[in-house]
């Protein structure tokens, strides 16, 4: 049930950032590929696999977001940058449960 | 024991910061200043100079001040503020003195405020690093370039209450002491100038909604905390409501209509989409707007440099680290999530998430307040990233903590020695030359009660450049320079009344100098008394005038000036000379007339009307209410003007290709224009109607067509008047569809698509709706008559037509009520618009009655004594707003005047119609919220003060 739920929810959620970052479906293919990534991040929560490497992952998103940027590959940057903080913030999103509870993330 | 000295060291150290951040404040403000300059110019321009002239206007909604008056109702937000200046003012202070005290508070504030915030935030034994967050705060990026550099005052007030505003918020919902909101209201009053700026609304209420919520869930307390604290939040906004009402009530009741008439929606979104592009994740993580810092290099070139690139990152790692150190804190966790909260707002419509805004901004014209996102929101990224960032700096080692305090105040380095405000080039400081305080002694000297003082030359902006001794490049302010009487010298930003203005610009220069009526007429009817000439103006200044700067030649304009016969060279100042209209050519800013004209200027400009409207009689247009029957047979004449000119050549196939061509590589530069502008309405369209026009080119056969009508369809539901598209480039999108439809009549395609494209065409009045030959003059004739054509005539044997049916050139044209469309041929095309012009009577009245006295009580009303002889108009010679009401009282009995018009294409003028002796007044009535609003907040403050006497005193007997 939880594997159907995890199909089912995917191309909701592709269809949620979709929609959040462009206003519309059509969209060229390189364009898909940020939702793609902030969709599988929600199915990689959803399926309780640790966050904590995704933080990882996202902190290294930072530091090649800042190398890029020293070395003024600013569009490339940017991407980075902006995939990097999406995660972030999904992630986080995803302990608001603990944040509710307790006020603080115990562990991540 | 120890108790009594943990309370001793914390008050210690709270004194301790008190003289660090009073140091450290009066230290940098000391390296600013080295002259006896001010720093001015730019958007703010005079801000500390002559605080009793500011007072005085910032007191009202109306500043007639600013001549021919204009509306402005957020500025009554400054009367507390200039209220202040005004004491320090009268015990001896000069602007520069002022400049440096308000300097010198708002820093400390910054650095203090932030203190005592975190201080109230951190646990016992990190309070100390509170001092930390302050210095984070005085010295990050964000304050260094938005709130310093951009130089605005309203960000500068904002940045210094916004720590103590939520300071006191916090503590007033987690305790629910009353005291703590009465401080939080007074601290509002007296920073009430930031308002002034309605973004600063949205930014402290968001502040203070996302604090209330994150005091509410994290953790979840229950449905009583809940409760508790929305009751609260509650009860702060309606009594923040109530002791602001009395600013609140003008601004919203007038402001929208305000600002949509100078931001369309399309405007809002364009800045919002281009602005997003600097607020992409790698500058807004470092707090930093590019535009100012890499791309102008406004604080120089270093910034650039990798080193002071890499110093900045340094700060936001600590920032970074401090964020995920907070989430594992109870304390802290809170403003982790807020601050990404504010990263996501702050950012606008860059990615991630960049679409909510996008539509927000498309659907909801109040979020255009917010169009500069980082400009009115990143003030939270630098509250709660200063917490962050003492938290961060806690889990360092010390020797790396202040390595990094280091950094921080390194990287703000222009902070020190007054590089901060404007740039090399034009560095922003003011010195106001001798010649304008010993002119504006003259003025007083002269104890005139009215007229208005017209600055030449005009440049019908709102932006001047002088040749002072350190320059000065900023909003005009002559109404300040000169504080006697009013100055007509700039724009006012409504449409109508700037064209009128415009036509200042043009009548004291060749060719229009030599009707020296006109220029009489023009100076009587703006109620001018005096002109003063600029001579030390930067004509040739291009970024300031533009291509209208050779319009502008003081000398030039000096010797038509010293030609005028009704003019008086009085006196010269330095580089100001000083001319007086004579007497018996003033005219009076109130009085009669029976002799006018009825103008419908359409969309012609004031030079064209001026030109057309050959004769001394006052005009007189119809806003929203018909013309008196009566008036109209009094009129002059009745002109009408064209509401638009559509050009309609008919010309060969090869010449159409040719002219297609051009247009269709215009087409592709209007897209790249667009999109540069962020207006992505109107790049859509450009981009359909590039492929529209690629895919018409190419039919062959009607059943080709049917891909290119959708996007034809598309193309028609999404275009709109309002859009740049059509404002701007509608004569080349008019001429493309000229072409689609040249096309389509070739391949004999089917009628329903040659109707679609003609129908919307018409309809948007991008082509004529009979397709006459040359240029097409689209008249709307408000009633029957006999118009004569007011044109030059186009040569023997050409024929002009009216909705395509020709006529003889000298023919009259007897029009009915409704739309006309008038054309020319190519060979003979006028110079100028054309006019239809109804005769009216030539005889003029004996005697119209006159107005027998009147006094302005104040820039919002005016009373006296008026007699009619016969039915006439009482001119007002200030902007036209259906907002001032004429009230006649005669016999005890008042009434109000509703025949309301414009007059002079800019002014008031009241019909009439019966004769007597009338007690009148005018009143501009959103004053009057004003007045209510502040009974209302004195009453509320009031209110709260007793009920906390009340429970104190309860307090107090139950103890």
């Amino acid at each position: 049930m939880k594997y159907f739920w995890g199909v089912v929810i995917f191309p909701v959620f592709l269809v949620i950032f979709m929609l959040l970052e462009y206003g519309r479906m059509t969209v060229l293919a390189s364009e898909v590929v940020q939702p793609l990534i902030f969709t599988l991040v929600i199915e990689l929560i959803y399926l309780r696999v640790k966050r904590l490497p995704i933080l990882w992952f996202a902190s290294a998103l930072f530091v090649l977001m800042v190398i890029f940027y020293l070395f003024n590959f600013l569009l490339l940057a940017n991407w980075i940058g902006s995939l990097g903080f999406g995660m972030l913030f999904i992630t986080i999103s995803s302990y608001m449960p603990e944040l509710f509870k307790h006020g603080l993330i115990e562990k991540f | 024991m120890k108790k009594y000295n943990m309370a001793k060291l914390f008050r210690s150290l709270k004194i301790q910061a008190l003289f660090i951040f009073l140091f450290i404040s009066a230290f940098v403000i000391s390296t600013w200043f080295s002259g006896s300059f001010i720093y001015g110019g730019a958007e703010v321009g005079l801000f500390t100079y002559n605080p009793q002239r500011w007072f005085q206007i910032s007191g009202y909604v109306w500043w007639d001040a600013v001549s021919p008056g204009q509306i402005i109702p957020h500025f009554i937000t400054a009367q507390p503020l200039y209220f202040y200046f005004y004491i320090l003012h009268l015990i001896g202070l000069s602007a520069q003195n002022i400049q440096q005290f308000i300097f010198f508070i708002l820093l400390f504030l910054m650095g203090f405020g932030m203190f005592l915030l975190t201080f109230n935030i951190f646990d016992e034994n990190k309070k100390k690093y509170a001092l930390v967050a302050g210095l984070f705060y005085m010295f990050n990026a964000y304050t260094l370039i938005q709130v310093w550099h951009r130089f605005l005052y309203v960000n500068m007030f904002l940045a210094a209450v916004l720590p103590f505003l939520i300071l006191f918020w916090r503590k007033w919902i987690k305790e629910g002491k009353l005291g703590y909101l009465t401080a939080f209201l007074l601290i509002n009053f007296l920073s009430v100038y930031m308002y002034g700026n309605l973004a600063a609304v949205a930014t402290v209420w968001f502040a203070l909604s996302l604090l209330s919520v994150a005091e509410i869930i994290f953790p979840w307390q229950g449905r009583s905390n809940l409760k508790k604290i929305s009751f609260r939040f509650l009860m702060g906004l309606i009594f923040w409501f109530l002791t602001n009402i009395w600013w609140i009530t003008p601004t919203f009741s007038i402001g929208p209509g305000l600002l949509s008439a100078q931001h369309s929606s399309e405007d809002n979104l364009g800045t919002l989409v281009m602005i997003s592009r600097q607020t992409i994740m790698p500058y807004l993580l470092q707090l930093v707007n590019p535009y100012y810092l890499f791309y102008q290099s406004e604080l120089g070139l270093i910034y650039s440099n990798t080193f002071f690139k890499i110093m900045a990152w340094i700060i936001s790692v600590v920032v970074f680290a401090g964020l995920i150190f907070g989430l594992r804190s109870k304390n802290y966790a809170k403003y982790s999530v807020i601050f990404l909260i504010s990263v996501l707002f702050a950012k606008g419509a860059a990615a991630p998430f960049a679409y909510p805004y996008i539509f927000g901004f498309e659907y909801f014209y109040f979020l255009g307040v917010l169009r500069n996102p980082f400009e009115k929101l990143g003030i939270m990224l630098a509250i709660f990233g200063a917490i962050l960032f003492a938290v961060g700096l806690q889990k360092l080692y010390k020797p790396v903590a202040v390595l990094v305090l280091v950094v921080l105040i390194g990287f703000a380095w222009p902070m020190f020695g007054g590089k901060i405000f404007g740039t090399k080039n034009l560095p922003v400081k003011v010195s106001i030359p001798e010649s304008y305080k010993e002119a504006d002694r003259w003025f007083k000297q002269q104890n005139e009660n009215q007229g208005v003082i017209l600055h030449l030359p005009f440049s019908g902006k709102d932006v001047v450049t002088y040749d002072w001794n350190k320059g000065y490049h900023g909003v005009d302010q002559n109404e300040i320079l000169f504080s006697s009487l009013t100055s007509l010298s700039r724009s006012i930003g409504i449409k109508r009344v700037d064209d009128t203005l415009g036509g200042l610009t043009y009548i004291f220069t060749p060719p229009f100098a030599k009707d020296k009526k006109q220029i009489l007429k023009i100076l009587q009817n703006f109620n001018v008394k005096y002109i003063v000439l600029h001579k030390d103006i930067i004509w040739q200044d291009k970024d300031t005038y533009g291509d209208i700067g050779g319009l502008l030649k003081p000398e030039v304009i000096e010797s038509v000036l010293d030609n005028l016969d009704f003019l008086k060279r009085e006196r010269q100042f330095g580089q100001l000379v000083i001319y007086r209209l004579t007497d018996e050519n003033y005219k009076q800013i109130l009085r009669l007339t029976d002799d006018f004209q009825i103008i419908y200027p359409g969309g012609s400009n004031i030079m064209q009307i001026i030109s057309l409207t050959n004769n001394n009689a006052d005009l007189i247009t119809p806003v929203s209410k018909k013309v008196d029957e009566l008036a109209l047979e009094r009129a002059k004449q009745i002109l009408i003007f064209p509401d638009k000119k559509i050009d309609y050549f008919e010309s060969s196939p090869s010449a159409m290709v040719a002219k297609t061509n051009e247009i269709f590589n215009q087409l592709l530069q209007i897209r790249e224009y667009f999109y540069s502008l962020g207006e992505l309405q109107s790049e859509q369209i450009t981009k359909d109607l590039i492929l529209s026009t690629e895919k018409v080119s190419k039919l062959s056969s009607s059943e080709q067509v049917l891909e290119y009508e959708e996007l034809m369809k598309k193309i028609f539901k999404e275009y709109s008047p309002n859009l740049n598209i059509h404002r701007l480039f509608n004569s080349q999108i008019a001429y493309i569809l000229r072409w689609h439809l040249f096309v389509l009549n070739k391949i004999g395609a089917k009628p329903d698509i040659i109707k679609l494209i003609e129908d919307d065409a018409v309809k948007l009045e991008l082509l004529p709706q009979y397709k006459n030959y040359g240029q097409v003059f689209k008249f709307t004739v408000p009633s029957k008559g006999d118009y004569e054509l007011l044109a030059p005539d186009p040569g023997s044997g050409a024929e002009i037509r009216v909705n395509g049916e020709s006529i003889v050139f000298k023919n009259h044209v007897v029009a009915n009520k409704g739309d006309y469309e008038i054309s020319y041929p190519v060979s003979n095309l006028p110079e100028g618009d054309i006019a239809l012009k109804l005769k009216g009577i030539d005889d003029q009245l004996l005697s119209k009655g006159s107005v027998i006295n009147f006094q302005r009580i104040s820039p919002v009303l005016y009373s006296g004594t008026v007699v009619f002889d016969q039915p006439a108009f009482l001119l007002f010679a200030q902007t036209y707003h259906p907002d001032w009401i004429l009230t006649l009282t005669k016999g005890g009995k008042s009434y109000r005047v509703d025949d309301h018009l414009m007059s002079n294409l800019y002014g008031n003028a009241w019909w009439v119609k019966e004769a007597g002796q009338y007690n009148f007044s005018i009143e501009f009535t959103h004053q009057r919220n004003v007045e209510k609003g502040i009974i209302l907040a004195i009453s509320a403050s009031v209110f709260l003060i007793l009920t906390q006497f009340y429970f104190q005193r309860k307090g107090t007997i139950k103890k």
